[in-house]
């Protein structure tokens, strides 16, 4: 299962970042496994951040997005998918990862998400 | 003639003084004021029309997927440089209010599964009084797509020896499409720092496209003298300059309760006549 966070810096300890088409980067969890996805692109784009974002989410194959709100023309995008939206307005990556987790029936401590860091 | 009345910012007075000049040269002879401030127009509002025709709408190609025999390679989307596409395993999502109908998309398609139909982007209004006929154009809401309007207005816009055209505030794409299709432009700016900093930015536009244009100095009373002194030393010549009146300002009818404080010895629209004379002459 692939979850996309979505962030204000390239690390997991920069700070949630509620704007999902403007999101500078999105924190990818997957396997235990950390990488960040440099979104900087689509989020300056003139207009339709939203739905290149989402397109660059669908073509990574992401199962999980936790943002804190999507606008109506990334919505649209995400709706055809199979992808799980998580709206939240936590501020640091990490506490996200394990609100969201049991629901998605992934067992995670904070020792587990830190040794695989 | 084709002249232009423009601003750095709104509420300078562009749209009071465009009309007040229509009706000054609409004395004598037929004029077209032609509102380009799509977004925003006015000008219908305080205008006394004898005969107003049917809106008609103006419209843009937009793409049509046929997702049934949609490959879903994505050339298209990758394409697409405005973000109108998307591609999921349901096939590709237009976006219409993004899309700048460049028609690259249906060119790089390599079954051919894109066509096009009509996109309203806003419409065209067409009314008269007298001498004067006003053509007004107003976006559709939610559409960000002034330029095309713009243009489209301006070639709808009824064909009479002077045309005056109310631009849409600003110096950005908006103003560019009515630059680019006039003979000269009023810039219409206040007397204070605020008003001067916004006559900059379109004093550059102006400059850089190599346009004839002069300056309407608009509550002239008020303020300090920087744009005075700017045009001085920028040598920019000063059409005429329109006092604040408390009665104008506070009217519902200000376009003629301004022409009411002019009269044959005082009137900035002769003086604005005269310049637009000499505009024609140097044509
Ligand atoms: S016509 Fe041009 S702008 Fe519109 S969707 Fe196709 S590629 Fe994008
Ligand atoms: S280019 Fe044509 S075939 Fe490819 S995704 Fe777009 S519409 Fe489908």
């Amino acid at each position: 299962m692939k979850i996309a966070i979505s962030c204000k810096g390239p690390s997991i300890d920069d700070s949630f970042d509620s704007h999902f088409g403007r999101a500078s980067y999105f924190q990818i969890f997957e396997d235990n496994k950390w990488h960040s996805f440099d979104n900087r692109e689509n989020a300056n784009a003139a207009q339709g951040a939203g739905i290149s974002t989402a397109q660059s989410i669908i073509d990574m194959g992401v199962d999980v997005i936790i943002t804190g709100s999507l606008g109506p023309k990334a919505s649209r995008v995400i709706a055809d998918s199979d992808i799980q939206v998580f709206l939240s307005d936590l501020p640091s990556i990490k506490e996200n990862l394990l609100q969201f987790a049991p629901k998605l029936g992934l067992s995670i401590t904070p020792e587990t998400m830190e040794a695989k860091k | 003639m084709k002249i232009a009345f423009a601003s750095g910012k709104g509420g300078t007075g562009k749209s009071t003084i465009a009309r007040t000049f229509a009706n000054y040269i609409a004395k004598d002879k037929h004029v077209s004021l032609i509102d380009a401030d799509v977004e925003e127009p006015n000008q219908l509002l305080f205008f006394k029309a004898s005969t107003t025709e049917a809106s008609k709408p103006v419209s843009l190609p937009i793409p049509v997927i046929d997702n049934d025999i949609c490959s879903k390679c994505g050339a298209c989307v990758k394409f697409c440089n405005y973000n109108a596409l998307s591609l999921n395993k349901k096939g590709v999502t237009v976006f219409p209010e993004l899309c700048h109908a460049c028609g690259g998309c249906s060119m790089v398609c390599p079954i051919n599964c894109i066509s096009e139909t009509p996109h309203e982007i806003g419409e065209t209004t067409l009314a008269h009084n007298k001498n004067i006929s006003l053509i007004q154009g107003k976006l559709a809401i939610g559409s960000s797509h002034a330029t095309p309007l713009i243009e489209e207005l301006l070639k709808r816009a009824p064909q009479n020896k002077t045309t005056i055209i109310d631009s849409p505030p600003g110096s950005a794409c908006s103003l560019m499409a009515v630059a680019n299709a006039v003979d000269a432009i009023v810039l219409v700016a206040e007397p204070t720092p605020f008003g001067l900093a916004n006559l900059e930015t379109v004093v550059d536009v102006c400059e850089e496209l190599e346009l004839l244009f002069g300056v309407v100095i608009n509550r002239c009373n008020m303020g300090n003298t920087c744009v005075l002194d700017f045009c001085q030393k920028h040598d920019i010549e000063i059409l005429a300059e329109i006092p604040w009146y408390y009665d104008v300002a506070s009217s519902c009818q200000p376009i003629s309760q301004l022409e009411s404080h002019f009269n044959t010895q005082n009137n900035p629209m002769q003086k604005l006549a005269e310049a637009v004379s000499k505009w024609e002459a140097e044509c």
